[in-house]
């Protein structure tokens, strides 16, 4: 008698629970994680706080209340972080997805052309950017030559060429989370989406955009975390208007040693880039769905 | 009854080299419930994926009642699918899952559709369920859902690739009936992929046995099974005997098959691959319950001597697997009522007679099924 042969149905791929291992191998396996992060992370940030406070808190904390100046570049690395943030999303999402769709051959070029410039050094790209933007740069040269404008306008040294380098510097932080969960939503969902009845357009939106918003959110996420604390690229291309904190902290202690105040200034920004992640990461859990699904 | 037909005419699937589909004719009643059967890789999906319109077909046409639908995307086909790994959105609720379809089409108020995924719910037994996401159930209840939300708008053509494939053998059973008592009380028109096909007998009223990219024979469960249109559907569908001979001569429109030396068999041509000519290696091919056995006492003419290699107790029935002595390299699957079989242990020597009118012959070389 011929016996129906049992398939091999692979599921789709899901992160293995770590419950299969004894507790005291699992606690060997992170022990030399958890030493470094100890050494190397710990006891500096203690070391940071305690430094802040060995001054009085009013020295370094209150001033930092009473001196607007603080507030108003907190503010602004803020703002500049989550305008980096978005452009990043907005501008990465369409590639990760043309790299999720295209054939082998187009997708393995699109791939290159994102990771390239990520194994390029951040100052390299800042200062390819300074070429471009400066007053007599490729941008202005091109400007004056087609006669759209007078003579040279201000593009370097501004707010905007700051979004503008963040944002080319940081996209693949985007583009590669969202690229992988892109692929690794089965096909079978869109084809389901179709055969219900919804064209295209609306398969995207109802269904492969909700499923990769874990990959947006991560995206976003490092993108932002990792744009609150930029030092080279603003420091490069920005203007004193638009300063960001990790500038401020590095003023402190290497041209004012004032260690104790850039220590404070750390210790904010710190928990800051913290407690907004943390905040995201609660707005996240919308859907029950989702969250078992990845 | 909301069923319509669907007119598969010469329709082509290639991958390259590989012929996946391969030019497949198929008629399907309004109504009727289709099972396609066949090995892994023998193009059931593809075959599937044509018809939703997930892929163009390499030629051919596809038409469902007078419309031809070759081109069509697949969104404007109104074509119902179950897919394999149910395919649920996990991001909504079942509800939500139900009501997709209803909403893509803005056919009907907010009201109506509401009232319709409830309905739907009721149908599928899981009235409770309605906000609960695909993860929250077990498998058999996410099979439920994918069912509903295959239904709910009312396709004139539902398909459904292998949807109880990963369910256990009595949950499958259960969804078996189910399945069909709902595709009966809706009257729609279902194919059915299957692996296996005892679940394709049961529910189908026509079962299509697909190998290597090609329809091999199409009928009712019983047609298949007492006559096989060429050795593989035989070796497929139920359990078969094969033993190899030569034909020899023809007498009274009946092949004579020399199976071994002094042995002679008259079986019926089956299916529609004519017998080569005579001298040529054929096989025959009979039903375990088509076997006779007595003791080797009563041995009478025209019976095979041989011993019982084994005895299989499968509930009401025995399965024995016999070696006959006049052919070492065959055993024969002998099926009989348990109470028949008192004294045929294993190493018990015995006598088999095949029904001679149950005997059927296919040329040799397609016998080699899969
Ligand atoms: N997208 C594709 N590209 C290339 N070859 C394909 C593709 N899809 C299917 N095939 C090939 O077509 C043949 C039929 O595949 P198909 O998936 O239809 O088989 P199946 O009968 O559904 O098998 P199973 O029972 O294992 O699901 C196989 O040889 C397969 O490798
Ligand atoms: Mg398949």
């Amino acid at each position: 008698m011929r016996q129906p042969q049992p398939s091999t149905r692979s599921c789709w791929p899901r992160a293995r629970s770590m419950r299969s291992y004894a507790p005291a191998v699992s606690w060997i396996l992170v022990a030399p994680a958890i030493a470094i992060l100890a050494i190397g992370f710990l006891y500096p940030l203690l070391r940071l706080i305690m430094l802040s406070l060995s001054a009085g808190p009013s020295a370094t904390y209150g001033r930092l209340l009473r001196e607007p100046l603080y507030a108003t570049v907190l503010a602004s690395s803020i703002v500049t972080a989550v305008s980096v943030t978005f452009a990043c999303i907005v501008l990465g999402y369409p590639v990760a997805l043309a790299m999720a769709r295209l054939r082998k051959r187009a997708a393995a070029l699109t791939t290159a052309c994102v990771l390239i410039p990520l194994w390029t050094s951040v100052l390299i790209r800042s200062y390819a950017w300074i070429v471009l933007l400066q007053r007599n740069g490729l941008i202005n040269s091109l400007l004056i030559a087609e006669g759209l404008t007078q003579g040279p306008i201000k593009l370097l040294y501004t707010q905007g060429a700051v979004i503008l380098a963040m944002t080319h510097v940081l996209l693949p932080f985007a583009i590669l989370p969202i690229f992988s969960i892109l692929r690794a939503v089965p096909n079978d969902y869109v084809r389901a989406a179709h055969s219900l009845g919804a064209g295209k357009v609306k398969a995207f939106f109802l269904v492969t955009l909700p499923l990769s918003l874990p990959g947006v959110f991560a995206g976003a996420i490092l993108c932002f975390v990792l744009a609150l604390g930029f030092y080279i690229t603003p420091a490069l291309v920005g203007g004193p208007e638009s300063m960001m904190m990790a500038s401020l902290i590095g003023q402190q202690t290497t041209v004012l040693l004032d260690w104790p105040f850039a220590a404070a200034l750390s210790t904010v920004l710190l928990a800051i880039t913290l407690l907004i992640v943390v905040a995201f990461r609660k707005s996240l859990s919308f859907s029950k769905g989702l969250s078992s699904v990845y | 009854m909301i069923g319509q037909a669907l007119t598969l005419s010469r329709l082509r699937k290639s991958y390259g080299d590989i012929v996946a589909v391969n030019q497949t004719d198929l008629e399907i009643e309004a109504g009727e419930f289709v099972s396609i059967v066949g090995p892994s890789g023998s193009g059931k999906t593809s075959l599937l994926t044509l018809i939703a319109g997930f892929e163009p077909p390499s030629s051919g046409a596809i038409r469902i009642g007078d419309k031809d639908i070759t081109y069509l995307p697949p969104y404007l086909r109104d074509i119902g699918m179950v897919f394999q790994k149910y395919a649920l959105f996990p991001h909504l609720t079942v509800r939500q899952n139900i009501a997709f379809p209803l909403k893509m089409r803005r056919r009907a108020a907010k009201s109506t559709i509401a009232k319709r995924v409830e309905d739907m719910l009721e149908l599928v037994q899981l009235p409770q369920y309605g906000d609960r996401y695909p993860s929250q159930l077990s498998g058999g209840q996410q099979q439920r859902v994918a069912v509903a939300r295959a239904l709910v708008f009312d396709p004139p053509v539902i398909l459904m690739d292998e949807p109880l494939g990963a369910l256990d053998k009595k949950l499958r059973e259960a969804m078996q009936i189910e399945i069909k008592r709902i595709q009966e009380r809706l009257g729609a028109t279902v194919i059915y992929v299957t692996h296996d096909q005892e679940e394709a007998l049961t529910l189908s009223d026509r079962v299509a046995v697909m190998h290597h990219g090609s329809l091999q024979q199409i009928g009712t469960p019983a047609e298949l099974y007492r006559r096989p249109s060429c050795a593989f559907v035989a070796d497929f569908i139920g359990a078969m005997n094969f033993v190899p001979g030569i034909l020899v001569g023809r007498e009274d429109g009946k092949h004579v098959i020399q199976v071994a030396e002094g042995i002679v068999l008259k079986a019926t041509g089956g299916g529609r691959l004519a017998i080569p000519s005579k001298g040529s290696a054929v096989c025959l091919a009979i039903r375990p319950e088509h076997i006779r056995l007595a003791p080797r006492e009563n041995n009478a003419a025209g019976m095979l001597a041989g011993t019982v290699e084994a005895s299989i107790f499968v509930g009401p029935t025995q399965i024995l697997l016999i070696r006959p002595e006049a052919l070492p390299d065959v055993v024969l699957r002998v099926q009989m009522p348990a109470d028949q079989i008192a004294g045929l242990e294993r190493g018990a020597l015995v006598a088999v007679a095949f029904d001679e009118a149950m005997l059927q012959a296919f040329p040799a070389r397609e016998s080699l099924a899969a």
